[in-house]
């Protein structure tokens, strides 16, 4: 018994004698939008345009499970990756940022790729060149609500049983080269809804430097919304 | 020093003296018991009196010197009690002297009165009677030592009849040699007490206020965990908390960098001198009280 009190005390007073340094709550640090990530289940928030900002939680995953605390260290992944089979998605599990390309799709003819949901990339923020999602079985985004920084054109395509967009509804800057018409294009997903689609222009409405272009999905919305896709765009997002 | 006495000796041992003292019955050579010093001066200054006394009255060959430390230690608590309800009380001591087995009885004390000094002697026989009796009266503490020196020697002289000898007689060093087996010398112990006293008061202030920095930033973070339910309650829409979160973390940063800089060197430093000062501080306090 006074071993174990003596135990308790000696262990107390040594962590209570130890230098802070751990993660904390990142709620309110000051954050650049392409630099530093916050830590895990945060995203970086700022003003339209601008590049400075402030972490702040992630509140709702969706169907994923809520955000963990204490707050984690995050991984930066200095290389990017093309996810081709489901169990490569393990590669980004507390990954905050990649460098480099991020390629999750499936074959271009045949089955689309299994991964089910997203959930495991909660902790990503940042993928410095494209992201793009294609030919999966995915019904919804969630899990990418950290996603606040793509550094080369964002796309979801042909995602045969996608309904829903909310995963990204945390963008805050998508960059493109100067000639590009557009940041983001949601293309030839069949079975995604006009609501959808419409919610998802609604989360981003405060952000006009973020182009959405909409084609082939289920319902055109608006006059910018192609019934179906010019051809060049559907080569670009089968990387042809 | 002497010639900076400002000594008031007054003896009355001298005339006394005339009357030889009673020679006793045993061997012939009288058996003095040196009580320990009364008084109002500091525990170890009486203690030092003492071994002043019964070293001046070694010295003259027609007296046998016993310490009042050797009486307890051969008798134990009852020695302790009967002394303490005879310390001043010259009847009641002439008694304990046939208890104790002396001839006489050395009684002294040193008190502070005023801005002097003043030492008094008294020795009596087992009849209570005195036979010698001395006072002196210095303005500087550092000035009783040889002024006890006097008066012990006057009174030795007054029971003797006999010039001292340069050295203590061997048969009765039982003071001198009690107060030679102390672990440290007195002039050592009230420093290394101060010392330990100041160490602990040093230790634990520095460890309390490099506690400071720590204790907050772990407060500061437990504002932000309110700040984030905040933030979730407030359905991610609330800007004004990531603005009131953004000035904590500022302070949070703040005082982490307080706590590793200087917090935590302050803690650990003020808990080894701490701890030192209180060894110290312990070490001094048993030493005194084991003191003779």
């Amino acid at each position: 018994m006074n071993r174990s009190v003596s135990v308790v005390v000696v262990v107390a007073a040594t962590l209570a004698g130890c230098p802070i340094t751990g993660p904390r709550d990142d709620i309110g640090r000051p954050c650049v939008v392409d630099g530093p990530p916050c830590a895990p289940d945060h995203v970086c928030l700022a003003d339209d345009g601008a590049d400075e900002g402030r972490c702040a939680p992630i509140v709702d995953y969706g169907g994923c499970d809520p955000a963990t605390y204490p707050v984690q260290a995050g991984l930066v992944r200095e290389e990017g990756l093309d996810v081709d089979e489901p169990g490569e998605l393990g590669f980004l599990r507390d990954v905050v940022r990649v460098e480099g390309d991020l390629f999750v799709d499936g074959p271009v003819v045949g089955s689309p790729l299994a991964v089910g949901t997203l959930c495991g990339l909660s902790g990503l923020q940042q993928v410095t060149g494209s992201l793009l999602v294609a030919q999966t079985d995915l019904e919804a985004l969630d899990g990418l609500q950290s996603l606040s920084f793509v550094g080369r054109g964002l796309g979801v395509a042909s995602n045969a049983r996608l309904t829903d967009l909310a995963g990204l509804a945390n963008l805050v800057q998508v960059v493109v080269p100067d000639e590009a018409p557009f940041e983001v294009v949601i293309a030839e997903n069949r079975t995604l809804p006009a609501e959808a689609v419409r919610a998802f222009r609604a989360a981003l409405a405060d952000r006009p430097s973020i182009r959405i272009h909409v084609c082939g999905n289920l319902v055109a919305l608006a006059e910018n919304d192609a019934a179906s896709c010019d051809p060049e765009i559907n080569r670009l997002l089968r990387r042809e | 020093m002497m010639a900076s006495l400002m000594v008031a000796v007054v003896l009355v041992a001298a005339a006394q003296s005339a009357e030889a003292p009673s020679p006793p019955a045993e061997a012939g050579v009288p058996r003095v018991l040196v009580l320990d010093t009364g008084g109002d001066l500091a525990t170890d200054q009486r203690v030092a009196l003492t071994n002043l006394v019964a070293t001046r009255l070694q010295r003259f060959a027609g007296l046998r010197v016993i310490a009042q430390r050797d009486v307890q230690q051969r008798l134990g608590l009852e020695a302790d009690k009967q002394l303490a309800g005879c310390e001043s009380d010259a009847a009641c001591l002439a008694e304990l002297a046939g208890a104790f087995d002396v001839d006489l009885l050395c009684i002294s004390a040193a008190s502070r009165l005023g801005g002097t000094v003043v030492f008094t002697l008294q020795v009596v026989d087992d009849h209570g009677e005195a036979k010698a009796r001395g006072s002196v009266s210095v303005p500087a503490l550092d000035d009783v030592a040889a002024a006890v020196a006097t008066v012990a020697d006057d009174a030795g002289r007054a029971l003797t009849g006999v010039e001292p000898s340069a050295a203590p007689t061997p048969a009765t060093t039982t003071t001198t040699a009690t107060a030679s087996t102390a672990p440290l010398p007195h002039e050592a112990r009230f420093p290394l007490q101060i010392g330990g006293a100041v160490g602990l008061a040093v230790g634990l202030t520095a460890a309390g206020l490099g506690a400071i920095p720590g204790v907050m930033a772990r407060g500061a973070e437990a504002d932000l965990r309110a700040l984030r339910v905040d933030w979730v309650d407030s359905g991610a829409t609330d800007e004004a908390i990531l603005d009131a979160a953004g000035r904590k973390q500022v302070e949070v940063d703040r005082l982490r960098g307080l706590w590793n800089t200087a917090g935590l060197p302050a803690v650990w430093g003020g808990v080894l001198v701490g701890v030192a000062g209180g060894a110290a501080l312990a070490v001094g306090t048993l030493l005194t009280a084991e003191a003779p």
